[in-house]
């Protein structure tokens, strides 16, 4: 089936029917930056971005999300108010492929197996994801190190391309195949099409040299017990930057708050970088240090999810390196990693 | 600020206060054994001393609720441990400029020397804050109750 | 990058083979343009990797207490030096231990300056290089003194207080210039504009920690948000509990925070937290005529009084 487009110019209608239809988030402007938020009016949606600071994984996953709410009744807090599952129909519009990719990883860990995440499986299955591919794929890009790639579909209902001055649509899912029949949008021209391969080629050639992750998750099986963690974290802060704008980290914790009156059951993320991560109430802590921590925070990215899930808990989409306070580059972190395997084997 | 009209007409201020216990509490108390009348809005927290209070207590009394906070302790020379209160002053002094710099209106959060023989002193003092507080209406900064936590739905 | 002049390079290498240092704490070049990494050397033959320019932005004071009681060599600025003097003041480094490298530094380059100037986001900053008072990026060439931080551009501590080695030219400092300019503004705004003002400052703040984390004074065993018991800071993004987030952390650098901006350049959302805090670095300049980080041997002035303290707040 060929592809739909619509205009450039014609943003604002896309996504006012859009919004006929679903509740919509996008990159919008807010509080001085530009975030995936549930869009308000049609024409303050942005499309023309390389990638925003925070990831949309907020929007699947809140940063901080009630679970349950209780009330006083006479003596005791025993009024449990039970938040109803978002269900409402959403679509996320205009994330990257990087970041379509992360919610195949979310869907593994909260949507599949033996315990499933009512929350977030109740917002998943009623969103619908329009990824846009990326034409200006960055210098700490590096999605393709995972084989993936800035016009990678994988994770997306629906691609769309920039062709110039208009958006190509394909469908991926059923899901967006049914929303573009629909929406009756007008078949893409041929003019169009190679102008949207032209991009394509052109985003390619951008990606900087990297070498690929494939293989790392047997580079880290022998590195449990190695100096290399210490040496790697002598200079992080152990803030939460990285974990918090990672679209694939959802550690979180859940604590109950009362004030007189009533209570929460709250849900909010968590950083494996902070040290009282994994406090336990006795006192202990099974990861005392910043070297600890930054062992977990690789291996679990890199051997354990790939063990267990399939999949790696990276995309690449570079953030935890533009962002972190001491520019810890996690690229150079796997280097060292392989540097260190390398000269394992060798002695 | 909420202009008056905004103010709902049941509404009371809810003034929460740090009362050192050498000085200030039993000026309270005195206060209550002379008979002397002063408004019932406030809450009274009894500390050591007013070098006891620390500033994140204030803040969280706003944040959980009250309308205003009212720290007392004994007159400059006074104190029971000496220099309690010297501590204290430097640090509410900071700590009321810095509120006040971030938009809680002047007059939410207020400190007094009150001595143990003052206790009409104490009404007076109590009377003055219900009163400012009265004036500003309730807190709608940083007040978490503003949230409504007990309402179903989503966290904010 | 500009590595560090042979001199200062030789000094920290004989520090280390001598023994009077076990680490050297400096800066090295970082894998994004325009932005050094820390770099922690303990080898003499490692001391070529040490660099020094415009691109040293982080406050290396911040590792200082960890290495409490160990001999340690240390690169700072002019703004690091008052840190490090905050530290030895509450015992948190010893200065017989240290080896300092002070430079005199005339602004650091804020990345995002750089960018806006040319159109893009800093990630899309491809080559970029910092030479002599130009940042050379992109075929052009912009001056140094404006792309740094609006701190560096308000600094009033361009020289090292508290050195061993002296790196660099001295800098004048501009007597006329008000560093708390940013301040008076807010104070001259109402109540309502000034807490709309504080709230969407803070609303983008995601609870990182990165500020109180890149902060040297922010060493506190257990932070008061990390506590739970009593637990003060649900780790919730609602508006209140990010509000008192920080207004309890920048109060408790009431006396104390010595004006480096570490805190507001760690943070990834761009929270301009040196908005608050330097209202409590003024206050406390006004009513104690205390100044942060310059005498190691003064009081913090939260650790002392007078007995005719400022007690006009007090209700009459």
């Amino acid at each position: 089936m060929e592809p739909f487009l619509f205009a450039k110019d014609q943003l604002s209608e896309f996504v006012a029917e859009l919004m006929s239809r679903v509740r919509l988030y996008a990159p919008v402007p807010r509080d001085q930056e530009l975030r995936f938020d549930e869009v308000k009016t049609p024409d303050e949606v942005v499309l023309d971005y390389r990638n925003t600071t925070k990831p949309p994984k907020m929007v699947l996953f809140p940063q901080t999300e009630r679970m349950i709410a209780f009330a006083q009744e006479r003596e005791h807090f025993n009024k449990v108010l039970q938040v109803p599952f978002d269900e409402q129909p959403k679509a996320i519009l205009g994330l990257r492929p990087c970041d379509a990719r992360s919610f195949l990883l979310f869907d593994k860990v909260f949507g599949a197996g033996k315990y499933i995440d009512p929350y977030y499986q109740a917002r998943r299955k009623s969103t619908l994801i329009l990824a846009l591919a990326c034409t200006h794929p960055r210098p700490t890009c590096f999605c393709h190190a995972f084989g993936s790639g800035p016009y990678d579909s994988e994770g997306a209902d629906i691609l769309m391309r920039d062709a110039g001055d208009a958006y190509l649509l394909e469908a991926v899912s059923e899901k967006g195949a049914a929303l573009l029949e629909e929406l009756g949008l007008a078949q893409a021209d041929q003019a169009h099409l190679q102008k949207a391969a032209e991009l394509e080629e052109a985003a390619y050639q951008k990606l900087v040299e990297i070498e690929p992750v494939e293989g790392i998750e047997r580079d880290l099986e022998d590195l449990f017990e190695s100096e290399l963690w210490a040496e790697i974290s002598e200079k992080c802060l152990a803030c939460g930057t990285c974990t918090y704008n990672c679209p694939t980290c959802h550690c979180f914790t859940i604590e109950d708050r009362v004030l007189s009156g009533g209570g929460e059951r709250v849900r909010s993320w968590d950083s494996c970088m902070y040290p009282y991560f994994t406090l336990h109430a006795s006192g202990h802590n099974p990861r005392p240090d910043q070297a600890s921590r930054w062992r977990q925070r690789v291996m679990h990215k890199f051997e354990y999810l790939p063990h267990n899930v399939g999949l790696y808990g990276c995309v690449g989409c570079g953030r935890c390196v533009v962002n972190c306070p001491v520019l810890l580059d996690i690229r150079q972190v796997l280097r060292r990693v392989r540097q260190e395997r390398a000269s394992k084997v060798e002695s | 600020m909420m202009s008056a009209q905004e103010i709902p007409p049941d509404w009371e201020p809810k003034i929460l206060a740090f009362l050192c216990n050498w000085c200030s509490y039993a000026g309270a108390d005195l206060a209550g054994t002379s008979r002397i009348q002063y408004p019932p809005n406030v809450r009274i927290i009894r500390v050591p001393c007013s070098g006891r209070v620390n500033p994140i207590f204030i803040v969280e009394a706003l944040r959980q609720g009250a309308d205003g906070v009212l720290v007392s302790g004994c007159h400059p020379g006074d104190c029971h441990y000496l220099a309690g209160n010297y501590y204290a002053r430097r640090r509410f002094a900071l700590l009321q400029r810095y509120l006040e710099y971030l938009g809680i209106e002047p007059g939410r959060v207020q400190f007094s020397w009150v001595s143990a023989s003052e206790g009409g002193r104490f009404a007076e003092v109590v009377t003055k804050v219900t009163e400012d507080v009265r004036k500003l209406g309730p807190l709608r900064r940083l007040n978490i109750k503003a949230a409504s936590l007990t309402q179903e739905g989503e966290a904010g | 990058m500009s590595t560090l002049e042979q001199g200062i390079q030789k000094q920290i290498a004989d520090w280390l083979r001598s023994g009077e240092i076990e680490l050297f704490i400096g800066y090295e070049a970082g894998t994004v343009p325009l932005q050094a990494t820390p770099a922690f050397i303990r080898r003499p033959e490692d001391v070529g990797r040490l660099i020094w320019d415009a691109t040293c932005e982080n406050n290396l004071a911040v590792f200082l207490p960890r290495y409490k009681g160990k001999k340690v060599g240390i690169m700072v600025k002019g703004c690091d030096a008052r840190a490090v003097v905050g530290l030895i003041q509450e015992r948190q480094a010893v200065r017989e231990d240290l080896r300092i490298v002070g430079v005199s530094c005339p602004g650091v380059v804020d990345p995002k300056k750089v960018a806006e100037r040319l159109g893009v986001a800093v990630e899309d900053i491809e080559e970029a290089k910092v030479e002599g008072s130009q940042v050379l990026v992109d075929g052009q060439s912009l001056p140094l003194e404006e792309v740094i931080y609006d701190l560096c551009q308000a600094c009033d501590r361009h020289n090292p207080i508290i050195f061993d080695v002296h790196l660099g030219e001295e800098i004048p400092e501009d007597p006329e210039r008000d560093p708390f300019a940013h301040v008076r503004e807010i104070e001259a705004l109402s109540p309502e504009e000034r807490w709309e003002r504080f709230r969407q400052e803070v609303e983008r703040c995601n609870l990182c920690y990165a500020c109180r984390n890149a902060c040297p004074l922010c060493y506190c065993n257990i932070c008061f948000v990390d506590r739970t018991m009593p637990r003060w800071v649900y780790q919730t993004t609602r508006p209140e509990d990010v509000q008192f987030f920080q207004i309890m952390r920048t109060f408790h650098l009431a006396g104390r925070c010595v004006g480096c901006g570490a805190c507001t350049r760690a943070c990834p959302q761009g929270v301009n937290l040196r908005l608050f805090l330097d209202k409590l670095r003024k206050d406390t300049l006004e009513l104690f005529g205390y100044d942060a980080g310059v005498d190691p041997e003064a009081k913090p002035p939260l650790t002392t009084y007078r007995e005719d303290d400022y007690n006009d707040f007090i209700m009459g």
